[in-house]
């Protein structure tokens, strides 16, 4: 038992390591996407103050009426959650875009930081507290996958861009970002899973 | 000798998480700059606009001053046979630049032999119109229910989403009634701020039980509209009645 309990923190520890050091690595692009990402929602929350009128206030509570499902199962609503977040948002939206086209990482992430002001703005107060954990972490989990994009899309265009000290051909390029896009892979991953945790706990709170 | 062991537990656990803060403390100088400027680019705005949303400056959502119009009473004795009705049940408001008109066009009402497969009914058109004359009000939604007594239903007509006439509304949710359910209604929303919205659905009231007995129907429409100022719920209520012959 011990063996096992020791075997799952040396794996955890080497796992965190990986991570910290793929998001060492892009510390630039890390803070540069956080400060688009963050100053976008910041601008759109204000600049909707003044654009849009005042929002109603709505008596129903905040439910995800999307979900296939009814959301009073919380492992479902959790495991929908965190697959959807993993897959459509921050792999086939953020991800799989950079690759094709390294900007679009850049461009969806912008696009979701002002949809979220645009839903944040009408939020009341004691609402808008709530969901600001689930907020920080899914932002920091897609900040990153926008990272991994836009690493492994300039690869194959400009691999003297994506690897700065090395000399390295279009192909190997490409192959490196891959595999420091899936390093990078594993902090959204645990990142959604922080992010589901919480989102699933706050959608119980609030129905 | 348990004060040694919990002495030791927790010399453990400061010298595990000393390793794990290695794992962040043990980045070169210009590594620790970035994660700093990620870190400020989240809290800051983050903070501020807690600050600014707790503090009042940003608008919490408006609650609708709600105002109640009214109720418009009909009744109708129930014939032993199918009749044609064509009666407009009606309402008009013009009020703070809110020109609303909500109608119950009842068509016809059909008697069918008791206790057969098929009930009596009446068919009616639920229809309203708004416009708000403000240069920069609109209307926000509108809410209709019928509410029944526990003997009938009420049938949609639209049991598809083609069945129905809306502009400028989009039809978000509706339901009929079973003669177990208490209300049926239509939530519709306006779509791109309109200033005018008009909406038109069709609907059975059905009734399955003799001609002597008496039903009643309670029709209520919602719209919120925002003046340029502030939001206002403006409801009229309708009262239908059946007599029983």
């Amino acid at each position: 038992m011990v063996n096992v309990i020791y075997g799952f923190r040396v794996c955890f520890l080497s796992f965190l390591r990986s991570c910290v050091k793929a998001l060492s690595e892009r510390g630039s692009l890390l803070a540069f996407f956080n400060i688009v990402f963050f100053c976008s929602f910041f601008v759109v929350v204000l600049v909707a103050q003044f654009l849009f009128p005042p929002p109603l206030y709505s008596s129903e509570p905040p439910i995800i009426s999307w979900v296939p499902f009814p959301v009073g199962d919380w492992f479902m609503l959790f495991v929908w959650v965190f697959v959807f977040n993993l897959v459509v948002s921050a792999f086939a939206v953020v991800t799989l875009s950079g690759i094709v086209f390294f900007p679009f990482s850049a461009g969806f992430l912008t696009y979701r930081a002002v949809l979220w002001g645009l839903l944040f703005y009408s939020l009341p107060s004691s609402v808008f507290l709530a969901v600001l954990p689930t907020l920080i972490l899914e932002s920091e989990a897609y900040v990153v996958a926008a990272v991994a994009g836009t690493v492994v899309g300039l690869s194959w265009v400009k691999p003297s861009l994506a690897f700065k000290y090395k000399e390295l051909s279009r192909l190997g390029s490409f192959m490196m970002a891959l595999k420091e896009a899936g390093h990078l892979y594993k902090a959204v991953v645990l990142l959604l899973l922080a992010a589901a945790t919480v989102e699933t706990i706050t959608i119980f709170s609030l129905t | 000798m348990q004060k040694f062991v919990i002495e030791d537990c927790f010399t453990k656990f400061i010298r595990q998480f000393n390793s794990n803060l290695l794992l962040v403390l043990g980045l070169s100088t210009s590594t620790k700059k970035w994660l700093s400027i990620s870190l400020a680019a989240i809290i800051l705005p983050i903070t501020v606009l807690a600050t600014l949303k707790f503090s009042g400056i940003l608008p919490e959502p408006q609650q609708p001053e709600t105002i109640t119009l009214e109720a418009i009473k009909w009744e109708f004795t129930r014939p032993n046979q199918t009749v044609d009705i064509f009666y407009v049940v009606e309402a008009f408001y013009n009020n703070d630049g809110l020109t609303a008109s909500p109608e119950i066009h009842i068509w016809d009402y059909v008697d069918r032999p008791y206790g057969g497969y098929y009930y009596d009914s009446l068919y009616m058109e639920i229809r309203t119109n708004a416009t708000v004359a403000i240069s920069n009000g609109f209307v926000e939604n509108v809410y209709i229910t019928l509410h029944k007594d526990n003997q009938s239903s009420i049938g949609l007509a639209i049991a598809r989403k083609l069945d129905y006439d809306a502009e400028n509304l989009s039809l978000i949710d509706f339901s009929g009634a079973s003669t177990w359910g208490s209300k049926a209604y239509f939530n519709l929303k306006g779509m791109g701020q309109p200033r005018s919205a008009y909406f038109s659905a069709g609907a059975f009231w059905l009734l399955p039980t003799p001609n002597s007995q008496t039903h009643w129907l309670n029709v209520s429409f919602e719209l919120t509209y925002y003046n340029g100022t502030a939001y206002k719920k403006v409801i009229q209520p309708f009262q239908l009645n059946v007599i029983g012959g």
